[in-house]
């Protein structure tokens, strides 16, 4: 007999032989017992766990020729021809390479005619998520009542791709990911069968890049035989499956911890150059970095991690290195890598150096720690009152308020919007520059005058809401950075020396006129309207160099940082 | 310098060749690995010494009338599948599981390679797993691909996966060194990259014409960060056909990709790995002014234009707004 795989080789012939499935398996051999089995049953899972098998011992368990058992025989004619795939009564069609309707026409015809000497005619239907919605649809009414003559079994990976009205007609069957030690397990048994002679550690790395698929197992099981023969050397594992073995893993993050960027590196390159592409090493540290986080979260789960316990200690003592924030870092820079990965020209360098990344990670500490420092050490500058003032909208009409009783003489209550005048290369003092400016004059200085402020700013934001409600052009122009003030029964509007422009706006064009009329009916009389042009305002403003400016310099020294370029903006 | 015609003649890998020489494979593969290591040219040659009919050593002959059928290409019983435009399409796949069930017309095993697999759409996929499970005794299938991880896992799971390595440097150089017919082998095998097609296939002149002009400008951009220079070299009448031209485009942005992991490996200490090793000393003057974030910085940018460039972007405005996004970043 010519060489056959593994899968093929040891696929299951009997429920009791899938591994890792019993609550489908025990509800179908109930079924069986008891008669009341579904004419349609839809089996769905990740690839290798179960779904064709099952499919296929359930046609044999349904016309095996005894009777209809939980239990076939495997001997009769059926079960043998079953087996073999050449049974006249059991048809399996792919989905996948039969997916218009024209295949389900054929089907739905051969459908109405009875079975050739079994019991049932046993359609199973693999891959049926590829089928086309049209074919979903001619299936339909057969798959709703079918001949009592005829059977359904389909199989798909991707649960998701299948129609409602095609589930609601089946009877579903999810088959889970088999877990760790059950794929440990049946590779033994494989193994102990076969006569080949293999350590449990190399058992159990074959099963921990099966990921749930006992398929996938197998298949690296093969390859390994193939390689070794009979007699499987540790070594062997590692160098031919790619696989990064988890102490190799561990090793490397340990490196990460030490922010050891030589070692890191040859390492990396070391692995790369001994046959492990970068695409797996970057998917197996993000692994690994789950699983530490999973470690510091629930600590050690056996179903959680899939790992032998051989690792526990090592893992436990790892993932005590790393802080939270940095296991997710991490955790994004490689899942970012790794779809880099995908297309990138020279992989393996530019998973090299994402690495050297990680390391450098380590030197970032966390805001809260910064803060948490600046506050034992000194403390940060205090926001000062023209500070908080300075966050206000820039560009905002300054309205006029009153000044805090507690506020001293002559400090500004009209609110200057701050200008950004220079950047620093750290964020913050775009709002300190703007209070290096010397304190601006303002009408509502004294005391008096406050208490007819205090009543004059209300007519000033209802004059601007019904303007930007009526009068939108006009609204917009007293938008930059103009200044009204009601003072005395007077509507002063001051414009910056650079706002010449918008002063003339509003001056002219009936704008004028508009303001006034509007501001009329806010106070109940004709108001005298000043616009002014503060032309004396732009000389006062000199422009200084941020360096010299002393609250940059202050900032400067707590937070080390340099002024890289000085920018201005003018109109 | 010719393909090889026989399995012990194809370059690195030995462990790899010795193991799919012995014949103990199973009917459903994958051959994965970078471009230019000579997946498909081993593919096929394993079809020939398969069906070769004195083979010596599990290598073919080359002389019995199936190694010329198949080293000519005309073998009826190997099938090698490419792409006929940009994917593999549901039809091809079709067609390949009915063929596959015919036994062999003259030879012994039938193979079917699939080049470039990871260009199956899902619909050809999905068409070719029950083949790829269960596909008859008298059938080998070979799936070549650069890119394994594109592929279903439902395929992945249902092949062995043979993962060929790039070369080292070495046995490049002592390849092309052994053939004669190429010169130069030392700085060739550098720019290989652990791709002996590449090696082969390199216009060594033009690499190291587009290699200096580009350091030429890093070295500048580096030093001054002015973009002004730039502008003016990409306006160069050296530079200005060629950025116009997409490919030619993401070739000199892979030279600044390799000037830049250069730099890298300079800084990391690492000066054996360097490719442009005959320009070592401009190297190390650029590493004065650099450091490796703003090499990261930099690539990333890099990195990005080029991906613009092969998906349509207007060539000269990626390469140009690199700088300025390079130039952004450090203001910001």
């Amino acid at each position: 007999m010519s060489y056959q795989v593994t899968a093929r080789k040891w696929r299951p012939q009997t429920f009791e032989e899938i591994v890792g499935q019993e609550t489908v398996t025990q509800t179908l051999q109930n079924a069986l017992t008891s008669g009341r089995i579904a004419h349609a049953f839809l089996f769905s899972g990740v690839r290798g766990v179960g779904k064709t098998t099952a499919a296929r011992i359930l046609a044999k368990a349904l016309n095996c020729q005894e009777e209809i058992t939980p239990n076939p025989c495997g001997e009769c004619v059926s079960c043998e021809e079953i087996r073999e795939g050449n049974c006249v009564d059991v048809q399996e069609i792919d989905a996948a390479s039969n997916r218009g309707i024209d295949s389900i026409r054929e089907l739905r015809d051969s459908v109405r005619y009875g079975t050739a000497r079994d019991r049932f005619k046993i359609f199973i239907i693999d891959e049926v998520h590829m089928l086309t919605n049209e074919a979903f649809n001619a299936l339909l009414k057969t798959l709703e009542e079918p001949p009592a003559h005829v059977k359904f079994i389909m199989a798909t990976t991707e649960l998701h791709k299948i129609p409602p009205t095609i589930l609601s007609r089946c009877q579903k069957y999810e088959f889970k990911p088999i877990p760790f030690s059950a794929i440990f397990d049946r590779l033994k048994f494989i193994t102990s069968r076969e006569g080949v002679e293999i350590s449990d550690y190399a058992l159990s790395t074959l099963a921990s890049v099966a990921q749930g698929s006992m398929r996938d197992g197998q298949s690296a099981l093969d390859q390994i035989l193939a390689f070794s023969g009979s007699k499987v050397q540790d070594a062997d594992i590692k160098a031919l499956l790619g696989v990064v073995d988890q102490r190799v893993v561990v090793d490397l993050f340990n490196v990460v911890a030490a922010a050891d960027r030589g070692s890191l590196l040859t390492r990396v390159h070391e692995l790369m150059s001994g046959g492990i592409a970068p695409q797996i090493l970057c998917l197996r540290l993000v692994e690994h970095v789950r699983n530490l986080m999973v470690c510091r979260a629930v600590g050690w789960d056996e179903s959680l991690l899939q790992l032998p316990d051989s690792e526990k200690a090592d893992l436990e003592d790892q993932a005590s290195k790393f802080a939270d924030v940095d296991l997710i870092r991490f955790y994004d820079i490689l899942s970012q890598t790794g779809n880099e990965l995908r297309w990138h020209s020279q992989p393996a360098v530019h998973l090299e150096i994402t690495l050297l990344k990680l390391i450098e990670l380590e030197g970032l500490r966390s805001i809260e720690e910064v803060i948490g420092r600046l506050e034992g050490g000194g403390g940060l500058p205090s926001p000062s009152k023209g500070r908080e003032a300075g966050r206000s909208l820039p560009g905002a009409p300054r309205i006029s308020r009153p000044v805090p009783a507690n506020a001293a003489p002559g400090q500004t209550a009209a609110v200057k919007p701050a200008t950004p005048k220079s950047v620093v290369s750290t964020d913050g003092p775009k709002q300190e520059s703007g209070d290096a400016r010397p304190p601006e004059r303002s009408a509502s200085a004294e005391p008096a005058e406050a208490a007819v402020a205090e009543g004059a700013s209300e007519p000033v934001s209802r004059l601007m809401t019904s303007l930007k409600e009526e009068f939108m052009g006009l609204y917009t122009q007293l938008q930059f950075d103009s200044e009204i003030a009601y003072v005395d029964g007077k509507l002063k509007i001051s414009f910056p020396a650079t706002g010449k422009f918008h002063a003339e706006i509003v001056e002219g064009q009936d704008n004028r006129r508009r303001l006034s009329e509007t501001f009329a009916t806010i106070i109940g009389a004709q108001p005298k309207i000043d616009i002014v042009l503060d032309a004396a305002e732009e000389e006062k403003q000199e422009r200084v160099d941020p360096r010299n400016d002393p609250k940059v310099k202050a900032f400067l020294t707590k937070f080390p940082g340099r002024v890289t370029v000085k920018r201005e903006f003018e109109d | 310098m010719s393909a090889p015609t026989r399995l012990g003649e194809v370059v690195g890998n030995e462990r790899l060749l010795g193991l799919l020489r012995t014949g103990r494979t199973p009917p459903s593969t994958i051959f994965s690995g970078p471009d230019g290591v000579g997946k498909k040219t081993v593919a096929l040659l394993l079809a020939a010494a398969a069906n070769c009919r004195n083979p010596v050593d599990r290598d073919l002959c080359g002389r019995c009338p199936s190694c010329i059928k198949a080293l000519s290409g005309n073998h009826p019983d190997i099938v090698l599948i490419q792409r006929e435009k940009n994917t593999i399409e549901i039809g091809t796949i079709r067609k390949l599981n009915q063929e596959i069930q015919y036994r062999p017309f003259e030879g012994k095993t039938r193979y079917f390679i699939i080049d470039e697999a990871d260009r199956m759409g899902p619909e050809a996929a999905n068409a070719h797993l029950k083949t790829l499970e269960e596909p008859p005794d008298f059938c080998r299938i070979i799936l070549v691909t650069a890119y394994p991880q594109l592929l279903l896992s439902t395929i992945r799971s249902r092949c062995q996966t043979f993962a060929f390595q790039p070369l080292s440097r070495q046995e490049i150089q002592s390849c092309l060194e052994s053939d004669g017919s190429m010169d130069r082998a030392e700085i060739r095998s550098r720019f290989a990259q652990g791709s002996i097609g590449r090696a082969i296939a390199l216009d060594l002149d033009q690499t190291l014409e587009e290699r200096d002009l580009m350091l030429k400008i890093l070295s500048g951009w580096f030093a001054h960060r002015r973009f002004q220079t730039v502008f003016e070299a990409a306006e160069s009448n050296e530079l200005r056909p060629k950025i116009k031209k997409r490919d030619e485009t993401v070739r000199l942005l892979e030279q600044i990709q390799l000037i830049c992991y250069d730099l890298y490996y300079l800084h990391v200490d690492t000066p054996d790995r360097v490719v442009n090793h005959d320009r070592i000393r401009e190297l190390q003057k650029l590493t004065a002014v650099t450091s490796v974030e703003s090499i990261r910085d930099f690539q990333k940018h890099v990195s990005r234009a080029k991906r613009d460039v092969e998906r349509y972007v207007n060539p000269l405005m990626a390469f140009e707004a690199l700088w300025l996004e390079d130039l952004q970043e450090e203001f910001s």
